[in-house]
Formats: structure tokens, sequence, C-alpha cells
């Protein structure tokens, strides 16, 4: 196995429509896990999962899905799943039916793609509704039986375009704890999503985007360290909020320092995080201070987000 | 490899034809297969006096080169096949296909054996019901005595294989359509609609005229002797060379 068979490799790559961009220059290896697509609306987003998917060409450069090219089918879809945002469906169809046909194309026999249908579709729990037409399945319904179509041949790689979009609370639930399992298996699970928190508990690593180009990707405390610029704020909830106060303000690296109202904690930023950690350890250390919890307040991607794509890239 | 193609070919079909009768998309199809049926029901129910069997054989004959073959299968494998391709297209569920492993021109091929046999069963059975119907204009006796002991019997296979071979031949016409509209990546779906397009210019206009039991010397349009024309099949392969050049070169 070549290094890049194990992972899907964006090389150089764009796409414009027309006169207008869709990525540009995109190099990315993305490797097993949940890997989160992060952007605002036309940052090209699903425009990379249709690249990768190969519903889309690149104008320029190359990708590879674990060693495999969009443009020999046979191979390619195989290991390939993909939740698109697409909400459209062949009329008259049940989802049973739907996941059964397409499965037949994948080669099962009549009874191995029953038994797949059946079991995607358990995973999504929606046994009730499987015999009943998609015309007549609500949004989430609709939502759910794409995923089950997905995923119902195994793929390794899975890639979901707004998946959470129109589910109830248990379904999301339901639905992120799938992502997690299928992830957990070494399976690729490429997630776009503009629910910030959600993608913050499930990802393992993030890619961001803004207007066409890769603006970070990688686990987003790493992203967030390499923000110098932006200092690393802590919460440490404390006896002694004053005192941490104190001693933080004789460094030079801390640029701001702010006692919570209740008295009980104490707002730390700093330029430098390994300073401020240690700054931390060793107030505690010399001055015995009794620590309830330290919090970091920026590490999400939330705030990533907002300091990378700023208030003009609103979800 | 081929087994593996042709079992896709039947699923997608198999499909095709499931969403067709689920999705209601039959509607004007079985109104134009319906129509002669219907048409030659009411002559027989209200027609006095029933013309003799070499003049219906003559109305038949007017009857299918001006509206069956002319009107029916060409409208209704239109509506047909441009359902199956293009349908796809326009209501966005193209992309289900798309994401399987299967070859773009199974996908094609699959397509059009479901587009053949939805036309052929609704065209080649109403060119057949009409065709015994009007044979029965003068009772049953004389309708046996036409099919099982005159040509009655060469003549319905006749009129039912040329409606076949028409619908067969329409995949000409929707070959150069799709190339146009671009709906696929690969470059072998030009070139198995080139073979398929071979196959049916050589066999679907040649012996469509040439196996017409009955000369329609009567209707809007007369039965011609056959003539080869090489010089409009040379160009209408310019035209369709173009139509697949440009589809293959714009933003794909």
């Amino acid at each position: 196995m070549t290094p890049e068979a194990d992972r899907i490799v964006f090389s150089d790559v764009s796409k414009f429509y027309g006169e207008v961009l869709g990525v540009n220059k995109i190099n990315l290896r993305i490797g097993p896990g949940i890997t989160s697509l992060v952007g605002p609306n036309g940052s090209g987003k699903t425009t990379l999962m249709n690249l990768l998917t190969g519903l889309i060409r690149p104008t320029r450069g190359d990708i590879e899905v674990l060693g495999a090219r969009t443009d020999d089918p046979e191979t390619f879809y195989r290991n390939v799943g993909y939740c698109t945002q697409f909400d459209t469906f062949p009329k008259g169809v049940t989802g049973f039916a739907l996941i059964c046909s397409l499965l037949r194309l994948h080669g099962f026999d009549r009874q191995g793609a029953d038994e797949l249908a059946w079991k995607a579709i358990e995973q999504v729990h929606m046994t009730e509704a499987a015999h009943r037409r998609v015309a007549g399945y609500s949004k989430g319904m609709r939502q759910r039986i794409k995923l089950a179509l997905a995923i119902a041949h195994n793929p390794i790689v899975l890639v979901l375009d707004e998946p959470l979009n129109g589910l109830d609370p248990m379904a999301r639930a339901e639905s992120i704890a799938l992502f997690q399992k299928l992830a957990g298996e070494g399976r690729f699970v490429i997630v776009s999503s503009h629910i910030l928190h959600e993608v913050d508990i499930i990802s393992d690593s993030v890619v961001m985007m803004s207007n066409g180009y890769v603006v970070a990707e990688g686990d987003i405390q790493e992203v967030r360290e390499e923000m110098s610029e932006h200092p690393i704020g802590i919460l440490v909830r404390c006896d002694k909020p004053a005192l941490l106060a104190s001693r933080a303000f004789s460094e030079n690296h801390v640029v701001e320092v702010r006692i919570d109202d209740d008295g009980a904690g104490v707002l730390l930023r700093s330029r430098s995080a390994d300073q401020l950690y240690t700054l931390v350890n060793r107030v505690v250390l010399a001055d015995g201070l009794t620590v309830e919890g330290v919090i970091p307040v920026d590490e999400d991607v939330h705030s990533v987000y907002s300091y990378l794509i700023g208030s003009n890239g609103r979800l | 490899m081929f087994l593996k193609w042709a079992e896709q070919i039947l699923v997608v079909a198999w499909f095709e034809i499931r969403k067709f009768r689920a999705g209601r998309k039959w509607f004007f199809p079985i109104l134009l297969a319906a129509a002669p049926v219907c048409l030659v029901t009411l002559l027989l129910l209200f027609d006095p006096r029933p013309p003799d069997n070499s003049e219906i054989t003559q109305i038949f004959a007017v009857m299918f080169q001006t509206f069956m073959l002319r009107l029916m299968v060409l409208f209704g494998c239109a509506l047909v096949f441009a359902n199956l391709y293009r349908g796809d297209m326009v209501t966005r569920t193209i992309h289900f296909y798309l994401l399987a492993p299967v070859r773009r021109e199974v996908l094609v091929a699959g397509k059009y054996l479901a587009g053949l046999l939805i036309t052929s069963v609704f065209y080649g059975g109403s060119v057949g019901i009409t065709n015994t119907l009007i044979h029965s204009a003068n009772g049953s006796v004389v309708a046996n005595a036409h099919f099982f002991a005159g040509p009655g019997m060469r003549e319905l296979f006749s009129y039912v294989g040329i409606a076949v071979l028409g619908c067969v031949g329409w995949f000409r016409l929707h070959g150069d359509w799709i190339s146009v509209q671009k709906p696929s990546h690969s470059c072998g779906v030009p070139a198995a609609l080139g073979i398929g397009e071979r196959i049916s210019t050589g066999s679907a206009a040649k012996n469509q005229r040439r196996a017409l039991p009955a000369i329609d010397r009567s209707g809007p349009h007369p039965t011609r002797p056959f003539r080869s024309d090489y010089g409009a099949i040379f160009r209408f392969r310019i035209c369709q060379r173009l139509s697949r050049f440009y589809g293959s070169r714009v933003d794909r």
C-alpha cells in the first residue's frame, strides 16, 4: 500500500463554474475519523464534497480516494457513500425499494441487498416507514433515508453534506452516535455542518473554508495554537482569584486579566499557551491555590471560526 | 465482466420501469397507444357497412403509415425516452445512479432497455390490437380465415415488428439528444451511442419500409420504393459528430 492509498488526497484542486470560483488550490490529506467541513454559505463545502465523490470534476488538480480515482466508478463507488444535500427522490418508490435497487447495482444479490438495506434502515431508525413511499416522508425522514442509502453498502469513506439538517434533537443525537461508531470502526467520515457546537463535539479534525479556500485544517486545538495573533484564554475557577490575577499581571505574555462577577474565577488571556499554563501551575504550587477547574474559553470550533473567518462569515 | 454489466443493465431497466409505473409517467404515452384502438373500436361500433378485407388492409396501411409510425411511435418514444433520460436530470435524481459503481455506458443501456421494453409493449401492443380489431369488422369467421388461413398473421407480426423497430430506431434521436445534454463524464457514452446508432440506421429505417406488408398508396404519406441515400447518412453523421464534439468540450 502506498502512503497515499490510505488517505483521501486533494492535490492542487481547483473548480471553476465558468468564471465563478468554486474552490481554489485545495491541498488536503484526510485520514480516518470524523473530519468536519466548516464555512459560511458559498464557501465551497458542497463543491469540495461533490469533487470528492466524483459528481463534478476538478478544473485543475487531482483527487484520490484510498488510491482510487473518480473516473473509475466501478472501483471508486464501492468505497464511497455520499449523503447529498439534494432533497429529491424518484417518484413512487419506497425507501426500502430505493435502497435495495441501488444495492443491486453494487452487485449484491436480492437476498443480500434486502439484508443490507434492512440493516441500514434499522441503523437510522426508519423501520416503520421503510415500506412507505418516500414522497410521503417528512424532511427528517428523508434525511435519514438518505443517510441509510449512503451507509447501506458499508463504504469506507462516508461523505455527509449537512446530515443533521431537519432532524429533531433525538435523531440528531442518534445520528451523531452513528457517525462516531462508524469513525470508531476506522472509516473516513466527512461531515459538513453549520452547527458549530456539534462539530466541536464530534470532530477529530476540522477543515475550515472561506471563499473557496481552505483557511485552516487539522485538529482544532492545534489550529488554535497556531493563531498566535489571537491570545489564548482560560478561565481558572479557584479560591483566590485576586491572587492569581495579581501574579498574572506581572507576566509580559499576559494581555488580559478579568475576575469573574461571582468572585470565584479569573479569566486570563496570554500570547503563549505554554507560559500561561506554567504560570497557573507555579501559582498553585507556590501559593497553595485550590483550583476547581481550568476551562479553555476559545479553543472550540466557534472561536477559531470567528477568528479566522470573522463576522462576515456568519453561519 | 460482461455478465456483471448485463446484470446491472437489467437492474437499471427494472428500476426504471418501476419508477415509470409508480411515478404515473405512463398516462400520455398510453393515451397515444390507446388512440388507434379507440378509433377502430368507434368505427366498428358506428359504421353500419364494414369494408371488405382488402379495403381493411388498405385502411390499416394508411393508418399505420400516417398515425402509428409517424405520430404514435415518434411522440410516444419521445415522451418515454425523454422522461427516462432528461427526467432524472430535471428532478435532480440522477445522482442516485451516478453514485453507484456503474459505468455510464451501462446506465445508458439500462435506461434504453427500459424505454425499449415500455414503448415496445405500448406501441407494438397497440398496433397488434388495432390490427386484430379492424380485421374483426366482418365477424369472427372472416377474421379467422384472414389470420389463420390467409396472410393476416404474417401481416400482424410484420406491423408489430416494424413498430418495435421504430422504437429501436428512436435510439438514434435520443442518442444525439443526450450527447448534447452532456449527462455524463465518460467519452465511452458517445462511443456506445455510435454503435447503437449504426445498428439502428442500418435496420430501422430501411427495414421498416422493406417489411411493410401492405403498400399505402392513398394516404398522406404513401409508401415509396426504398432508395439508399448515403449522402444523407454522411451529412447526418457530420452533424452528429459536431454535436458530440461540442458535448465533450463544454464544461463537464
